[in-house]
């Protein structure tokens, strides 16, 4: 494409790349922040003197992490909610979407369910119902309680909603013309298209869950089932009063920043590592020119 | 913020506890069926402090971790331990023949806080628990849900209990808040009394510029000058700051290391607590005219830089950084001010030496100090339960009999309170107020050759322990454990400075909440301290103190103050 660059269009293109970069380094920093913390030496880590390099580097922290057997079991509930979690969603949101995206007149009753999703995105009953549901139903203390709660995320049923709508009617019309089911349609059809869609809602679940603390809190009365965000969460609780000399020692060890930086490190690696496997996926225009009008 | 959402799961369990169907089916009789002699050794068990059960009894508790994290068990014998076998519930089980069965379990504090109003509100409270906070025993008692401890504290209570509770005299006793109509609802747990905070100073700088230590307010100002302008650390460079102040000036006290609420009393204000007033009723610190004063003082401190430029937007790791680099040389902070890593590591990396000092002190001299509150929980038996005298059973074997044993089992539990990782799995211990003060009386009898090493209790002997530890390494020229340093620091040095020097102290006229500060006291907070911070930076006049009173008045604070007083003259 052919554009005569103006002087205004020149600083616009300046100007974008600045906040671009400006965002882009307001979230890079304080990781590179965490991770220089993380291979410092506590005193140094104490003293405030660690930037964006690691000061007196040592991996000790990263030893003693490897000992940490909390650590790597929460990390493995963890592990479990995403794949599971994810899935259970992946399910809800792709079967709920596709019927709602289409015209009210081939699923009159659309308007009632679209309102009734909207309606439990908006308003919710609030923890202690939401607490007395899950004990009554005796799933706290189980895997179930971190993913059954949230098994039909309202927001990225409406992403999804919406993209199955941008999808042109006329797939779904060829395809019914040669005789394919409703099924066969989404699975065939909608879901190869929508993969841009799809990659974006399930990276999200992913997201959610992995970093959901506060479900682990509410639903875990054990410690060792916390799943790892839990587990970071609860060392840096803060201790307001010191009621008892056990207390005491606390307040001294409280400070290893060094140690819970290792460990917000290495939770926050499985989330590095799948973003570039979705980035492929994050490619627009599949239907470009799957119909001619 | 956290206040508010703490304020939000009591009202809410307390809106549940109104819905709640009362889950007591009277007193369940689990002596059906017994001989007459297994029926006599039970009842020999119940009613003796430290009578062990002719079989195992299980309770069901909620269990208060510390957030220290499992790993500081790793590599010791004490590994594979878990909540409802470690060295506490093993001692227990061995003393009494209980064992506890966790319904929940979570790090004291909010998380703890937030499964106690979510077994209150699901209708299924533990046998036996310990609630952190008065709001929640209130709910508890007002629902009928607990049971009565009177007969059982009178019968059962061991001497260092009832002692200990006797030791905040008459108008503070921690019983007195467990007490509704007469019954004894609970057992409190105690607050150590904090005593006062201390101004501390390096001492090798002080020596440096050959200068005394400060007590009053005109002395610390001479020396926080000094600090600044004349190079205490001697590198030649201009690089210290004087004294470091928390974001949020006072408040909490003596708990809020950093905040300077001594300047305050100094001056006679009492920020952010009630008082009472000279007509008897009581009024809030922070919106009395004697605020005026030290503001003034602490605005023309900010605009001379002796104290910290930027303290209104550090964090509490900035200014640990900020000591520990060697750029400040003076805090305000508690007797264990020592446990700071602000002080830890600049005695572990450079040769600075701490003192505390009592200052900033008032006109007769003395540091104008402020008294916590004597209860710090309560420990309740679910209305029903079969053994509620096991509650007050553990207390006592927390409080006095696992003090004075000398066994190996004892021992595993002095282990353990190093580890710090387990509690006991019931969260409460009885001591005396000046309990510190008592302990490092009775260590330094023996360090003096006084009395003999075998009158220390276990927990006294392994501060003992840490003293010698010290002094040992110390005598050799080299740097002791920073965990010796510590102890030693605070234990010996500071609390001794606290026998030595005592303060006067304020009782405040009210600890609690009232109903409107549900709603409204987080707002008015903010607006105090956005004023006073405004204020001493200079942003605002001190005049326009007043017109804060007025606002804050208006706002809802006559109203709380009312309340304040009508919930005293109940």
């Amino acid at each position: 494409m052919i554009q005569k660059k103006s002087f205004g269009a020149y600083t616009a293109k300046v100007l974008i790349w600045m906040i671009v970069i400006l965002m882009t380094l307001s979230c890079l920093l304080p990781l590179i922040n965490m991770i220089a913390i993380s291979l410092s030496g506590s005193s140094a880590v104490a003293a405030n003197q660690v930037g964006l390099l690691p000061v007196d580097f040592t991996l000790t922290t990263y030893n003693k992490l490897l000992k940490d057997s909390q650590f790597w079991a929460s990390f493995w509930i963890s592990v479990q909610r995403v794949v599971l979690g994810t899935l259970i969603n992946m399910f809800f949101v792709i079967t709920m979407a596709y019927p709602l995206s289409k015209s009210k007149f081939r699923f009159p009753a659309r308007e009632v369910y679209i309102k009734f999703v909207i309606f439990a995105m908006l308003f919710s009953g609030g923890i202690i119902p939401l607490y007395m549901v899950v004990s009554g139903l005796k799933l706290t203390d189980t895997i179930w309680a971190l993913v059954l709660p949230g098994a039909v995320p309202v927001f990225n049923v409406i992403l999804m909603i919406n993209f199955f709508k941008s999808v042109p009617e006329s797939l779904d019309e060829a395809a019914r013309i040669d005789g394919a089911s409703p099924l066969t349609i989404l699975v065939k059809i909608y879901l190869p298209v929508s993969l841009p869609a799809l990659a974006t809602v399930a990276l999200f679940s992913i997201v959610g869950h992995w970093n959901d603390y506060f479900s682990g809190l509410l639903y875990m009365n054990k410690a060792s089932l916390y799943p790892l965000q839990t587990y970071i969460q609860q060392l840096t609780v803060d201790i307001t009063q010191v009621t008892d000399a056990e207390q005491l020692k606390q307040l001294s060890q409280m400070s290893n920043r060094a140690f819970n930086a290792t460990k917000i490190v290495v939770s926050t690696i499985p989330l590095l590592v799948i973003y570039p496997f979705l980035q492929k996926y994050f490619v627009s225009g599949i239907v470009i020119g799957a119909v001619k009008e | 913020m956290k206040k508010i959402t703490k304020l939000l799961a009591v009202a809410s369990a307390a809106a549940m506890l109104l819905t709640m169907v009362s889950c007591s089916s009277g007193e369940e009789d689990f002596t059906a069926g017994m001989t007459e002699e297994e029926k006599a050794a039970w009842e020999a068990a119940a009613n003796d402090p430290y009578g062990k059960y002719p079989e195992l009894v299980t309770y069901t508790t909620g269990y208060n971790l510390t957030n220290q994290g499992s790993d500081v068990l790793a590599g010791t014998p004490y590994e594979d331990d878990t909540t409802e076998n470690n060295a506490y519930t093993r001692y227990l089980k061995e003393v009494l023949n209980v064992q506890n069965e966790n319904a929940f379990e979570a790090v004291s504090g909010a998380d703890y806080d937030q499964k106690v109003s979510m077994a209150i509100a699901s209708q299924n409270i533990p046998d036996i628990m310990h609630v952190s906070n008065y709001e929640t025993l209130v709910d508890l008692v007002e629902s009928d849900l607990i049971e009565d401890m009177t007969e059982i504290y009178e019968n059962l209570a061991c001497d260092t209990v009832k002692e200990a509770y006797a030791s905040y005299g008459e108008g503070n006793s921690p019983l007195d808040a467990a007490t509704f109509d007469g019954k004894l609802m609970a057992i409190p747990k105690t607050q150590l009394s904090d005593g006062q905070d201390f101004l501390w100073l390096r001492k090798d700088w002080l020596d440096n510029l050959k200068l005394e230590e400060p007590s009053t307010l005109e002395e610390m100002e001479a020396v926080l000058k000094a600090f600044i302008e004349d190079d205490p650390d001697g590198n030649g460079q201009d690089d210290t700051i004087g004294l470091v102040v928390h974001s949020e000036v006072y408040g909490d006290y003596p708990n809020n290391t950093f905040a300077i609420d001594n300047v305050f009393t100094a001056l006679g204000a009492y920020p952010n607590i009630w008082i009472t007033d000279d007509d008897g009723k009581a009024v809030y610190g922070s919106v009395q005219e004697e605020m005026k004063a030290p503001l003034e003082l602490l605005n023309r401190w900010f605009n001379e830089g002796i104290i910290d430029k930027e303290f209104a937007t550090r964090t509490n790791d900035d200014i640990v950084g900020l000591i520990s680099s060697g750029k400040c040389g003076a805090y305000i902070g508690p007797w264990w001010s020592p446990f700071n890593q602000a002080q830890t590591s600049t005695y572990a990396s450079d040769d600075a030496e701490w003192v505390n000092v009592s200052c900033p002190v008032g006109d007769d001299g003395k540091i104008n100090a402020i008294s916590t509150k004597s209860y710090a929980g309560f420990v309740v038996v679910r209305k029903g339960y079969e053994h509620p005298e096991l509650a007050m059973k553990i207390v006592n074997v927390n409080s006095e009999y696992s003090k004075q044993d000398k066994s190996d089992a004892a021992k595993e539990i002095k282990e353990n309170q190093t580890l710090a990782y387990f509690n006991w799995p019931l969260y409460c211990e009885v001591q005396p107020g000046n309990n510190a003060e008592l302990m490092t009386q009775h260590i330094v009898d023996v360090m003096d050759g006084n009395a003999d090493e075998s009158t220390l209790t276990t927990e006294e002997q392994s501060y003992y322990e840490s003293a010698q530890r010290f002094l040992e390494a110390e005598e050799a020229g080299k740097k002791a454990d920073s965990a010796d340093y510590s102890q030693y620091m605070s234990r010996m040095v500071s609390i001794n400075k606290m026998i030595d020097e005592p303060a006067n102290f304020l009782v405040p006229s009210f600890f609690e909440t009232t109903d409107s500060m549900g709603s409204r006291w987080s707002s008015l907070e903010k607006m105090e301290m956005e004023t006073v911070l405004k204020i001493i930076t200079g942003e605002k006049d001190i005049s326009e103190f007043d017109s804060f009173v007025e606002q804050w008045k208006s706002a809802g604070g006559d109203r709380i103050t009312e309340e304040v007083n009508e919930a005293i003259a109940e």
